[in-house]
């Protein structure tokens, strides 16, 4: 290894991503939150009047939520000194040459290379809180799935999007989804028809670039009966001086026999608060996976849920955590059982060096509308040294006598002789940690896209450079 | 290893000074919500916490265990092994500190539920609060119900249904009742969840 790689991850990403590209807003909304900033917001927009309504219902909700007592510290966030909503000068645009060069030029440092762009199937890539671009290949209009902006889809599907919106997380949820709520912008929204499989991933890469902008992107999936999707998400942040708040919102349904699957790779610069509500209804014999990867981030707070409500559904988590000095990740996943013959699964692994804390937050729910329902929960945390920590805090409620819950988890350190074998090899003793490491989240990671796979390898590659000493 | 069985209390805040294993017995319905707690202040010490008790209709148990590990080169084993017959309930939380110093600890927790009833709830909570690196910390928790093949052998053998269900419960127990070192210890935890 160079000894040029011998940095904080976060030098590396300030080398290798860290730029602002000059902001030219359109239309900056002022700092802070009011009612008048929101009825800018969908004013500018040209949102239907129940758009408006219900974002200032959601507003009164989030003055009236308290902040979570448990968790993470979030007392450092100041509502105030955020921008709320910002629209870059740029529209949509339709074609590659038609994207503005320095947004070009973003997308370039981001690593997206040429031949994959032509190659993915729908690549929408979210500059500031607008989709600047976005391309959506043939055969995905031809069998009739929609992959837009969400904001697009309002506009142009405002019957679809007015059945589902909102009713999977009701705006007052918590104090965070209901922030959301008042002030979204951006985001995806997906629609697969009945019966169609969608085979390459639907990604969208996502990136935060004006200073304390807030990401407020709100995410809306339909799985209709018998479909199958995978959504993908990663994002990269270059590096600010001041704190930035992301609090997304992602819904999802997945009706009878369908089975859609979302991962997201979240490595945001370390000053962002990552608050994320991710919650998914799952109907009878559907299959909902999260596949979760929290790497970046000061604090993130993050627990993707199933509501198994049809009979057969079946849930599914897989979570990486990964905490490096002043990180928290507060990460982990719900099940809620409603419906008889449910089934979940739920995985976590976490990694803890330099001063990080990672912490898993789960809970499963048998109810009692859940006869023969069976839940296994695994999570495994890793700690690195002796200035970091970990916790775990799983909750089991099982109010069906005939439910098999089981939960496993456990915490260690990497074992010393593990590391002589490999240095016995001829291994250095970083190159060993980042080895056993990469062992460590391998299941999660191999059901990754090959290419965030190898981001995922290369990025743990350059955090155990020097994590020894 | 000396055998303690604890006295019903409500509070119990212990710092063993020896290797000890400590046994409460649960059952009865209690509102109130039990708190053992066993905080490891003498370097070297290996102690067991075993919580076991059959619930009986209708009775609920609140209980939670705390092992706290401040000094290096402490063990525990923490066991909670409740059988819930009908309507009854249990609400465990099981926590494992460790605290910054407190290198080469060792700290499990099991949880095992046996339903047997029907109407039964069942909360659990193992917690884990590491903030040291040199440790082993674990914890597993299950809830099922006694398997239907396990009661069709033992009934094909010429057991009542009800017979099998009591040796099965028996054998759930025994598993940790058999851990018990002192015999006076191990025989009245027997005839206690037994009763």
């Amino acid at each position: 290894m160079k000894n040029n790689q011998l940095k904080d991850i976060r030098e590396t990403y300030a080398d290798k991503f860290g730029f602002n590209m000059p902001e030219q807003p359109f239309s900056k909304v002022q700092k802070g939150l009011s009612e008048d900033v929101i009825r800018q917001i969908s004013l500018s927009k040209g949102e239907p009047e129940w758009m408006l309504d219900f974002r200032l219902k959601a507003y009164e909700a989030f003055l009236k939520k308290p902040m979570p007592s448990w968790g993470a510290d979030l007392s450092h966030i100041d509502f105030q000194n955020i921008y709320y909503y910002i629209k870059p000068g740029d529209v949509e645009k339709r074609t590659w040459d038609d994207v503005p060069e320095d947004v070009k030029t973003t997308f370039d440092r981001l690593g997206v290379p040429q031949a994959e762009r032509e190659y993915l199937a729908g690549v929408k890539a979210q500059y500031d809180s607008e989709v600047v671009y976005s391309s959506l290949m043939g055969e995905l209009e031809e069998e009739g799935v929609i992959f837009l902006s969400t904001d697009e889809a309002l506009r142009k599907y405002p019957e679809i999007f007015k059945e589902y919106f909102g009713k999977v997380i009701p705006s007052a949820d918590n104090k965070f989804a209901a922030l959301n709520s008042a002030v979204w912008s951006g985001g995806s929204f997906v629609y697969i028809p009945k019966g169609v499989t969608v085979k390459r991933p639907l990604q969208a890469y996502f990136r935060i670039n004006a200073e304390s902008m807030g990401q407020f992107e709100r995410t809306l999936i339909i799985a209709e009966e018998g479909s199958f999707a995978n959504y993908v998400e990663g994002c990269t942040a270059p590096v600010y001086s001041s704190d930035s708040l992301h609090a997304a919102v992602v819904e999802v349904i997945v009706k009878l026999g369908a089975r859609f699957r979302y991962t997201t790779i979240q490595n945001w610069s370390d000053n962002v608060y990552n608050l994320v509500t991710k919650r998914a209804r799952v109907e009878k014999d559907a299959v909902m996976e999260w596949v979760d990867g929290n790497l970046g981030s000061r604090v993130t707070m993050k627990y993707p849920s199933c509501y198994l409500i049809g009979e057969g559904a079946r849930g599914e988590v897989l979570s990486i955590a990964y905490a490096s000095k002043g990180q928290h990740q507060d990460a982990g996943a719900k099940m809620i059982h409603a419906a008889p013959n449910t089934s979940s699964s739920i995985v976590s692994k976490s990694v803890s060096l330099r001063g990080g804390r990672t912490s898993y937050r789960g809970l499963v729910d048998v109810t009692l509308a859940a006869p023969n329902s069976k839940s296994r929960v695994e999570c495994d945390a890793l700690i690195l040294d002796s200035i970091s920590a970990t916790d775990t805090f799983p909750t089991m409620r099982i109010n069906e006598s005939s439910a098999n819950v089981e939960h496993e988890a456990t915490v260690s350190k990497i074992g010393e002789e593990k590391l002589f074998y490999l240095m016995s090899r001829g291994l250095t003793e970083n190159e060993a940690m980042g080895l056993i490491v990469s062992g460590f989240i391998e299941p999660i990671v191999r059901e990754l896209p090959m290419e965030y796979a190898v981001e995922l390898n290369r990025l743990i590659e350059l955090e155990m450079e020097g994590s020894v000493g | 290893m000396k055998s303690l069985l604890l006295k019903r209390e409500q509070n119990i805040s212990l710092s063993p000074a020896e290797d000890t294993q400590y046994i409460y017995l649960v059952g009865g319905n209690s509102a109130e919500v039990t708190n053992l707690e066993l905080n490891f202040e003498k370097e070297g010490v290996t102690c067991e916490i075993i919580v076991l008790g059959k619930m009986k209709e209708g009775h609920s148990v609140d209980l939670t265990t705390t092992s706290r590990h401040l000094v290096p080169n402490t063990s525990c084993v923490t066991n909670y092994y409740v059988a819930l017959e009908d309507s009854s309930s249990s609400n465990y939380v099981g926590k494992i500190i460790i605290a910054k110093k407190a290198f080469q600890t060792n700290s499990y927790l099991n949880n095992r539920t046996l339903v047997i009833g029907e109407g039964t709830k069942n909360t659990t909570r193992p917690i884990l609060e590491i903030e040291a690196d040199d440790v082993k910390a674990s914890h597993g928790a299950t809830t099922g119900r006694v398997r239907d093949d396990d009661v069709y052998y033992l009934t094909s053998r010429g057991l009542s249904v009800k017979e099998a269900e009591e040796i099965i419960v028996e054998g759930f127990f025994e598993s940790v009742v058999a851990k018990i070192e002192a015999e006076d210890v191990r025989e009245k935890v027997r005839a206690g969840v037994k009763s």
